[in-house]
């Protein structure tokens, strides 16, 4: 089963091979946490607090 | 200081190249043999004072940067390297962008990008009758500037 991207932001300018542009400091990319563990590793990305992609839905939401 | 165990060699390095302004890249690495970077000087410059013994050092702007290719001849295929410079060179207004990796191009790796460069040198095949060697052609680009990033997907 894939596991589900999550924000990233990036600390360098990162050169997206998906997206086929510049990712500038402060920007953010969607990343698997596999291929961001090789970009926080070196300093290139960090995890973004709050990132929609990982909060829990509200009650209200999930009733409907 | 122990010594480093991460120094690289030339051989893996990915070099690509694209003539539509960076929508497609066409994997030059099988042409390929050298990059070389020249220019990009910065501006520095020196005044003396009746006081002082040294100078006051001031600097400016840098100066364009020439990325040389130099890439095997072949009429293969039309967007060899030798097809896409000649290209670009016989037109006033077509660029072209280069970009390598030094270490292969995967996740993770360094990358070096020019900014939109002009072919400016002519980029036909020479040669002589005595020699064995494949033909060279060399690809002299112009930019205003190389962008080193971090590939990711």
């Amino acid at each position: 089963m894939l596991k589900k991207k999550k924000l990233y932001e990036a600390i360098v300018i990162l050169s997206s091979e998906s997206l086929n542009k510049f990712i500038y400091p402060g920007e953010t990319i969607e990343l698997s946490p596999e291929d961001a563990k090789v970009l926080i590793d070196m300093g290139a990305v960090k995890e973004v607090p709050n990132d929609p992609n990982t909060e829990l839905p509200e009650l209200g939401k999930l009733q409907d | 200081m122990t010594q480093t165990l991460n120094s690289l060699s030339w051989a893996n390095c990915k070099i690509e190249l694209s003539a539509d302004g960076g929508t497609t890249w066409k994997d030059i690495s099988g042409f390929a043999n050298s990059v070389t970077v020249d220019g990009g000087e910065r501006a520095v410059s020196e005044f003396m004072t009746v006081t002082g013994d040294t100078p006051i050092v001031t600097s400016g702007k840098r100066s364009l940067l020439e990325v040389t290719v130099k890439a095997v001849y072949t009429e293969d295929t039309a967007d060899a390297p030798f097809i896409m410079g000649l290209s670009a060179y016989e037109s006033a207004t077509d660029t072209v962008l280069l970009r390598w990796s030094p270490k292969g191009g995967a996740i993770g790796d360094y990358r070096y990008a020019t900014s939109a460069a002009k072919v400016v040198a002519p980029v036909y095949p020479q040669g002589a009758a005595d020699s064995g060697d494949a033909i060279p052609v060399e690809l002299k680009l112009k930019c205003a500037s190389i962008t080193k990033s971090v590939i990711s997907v």
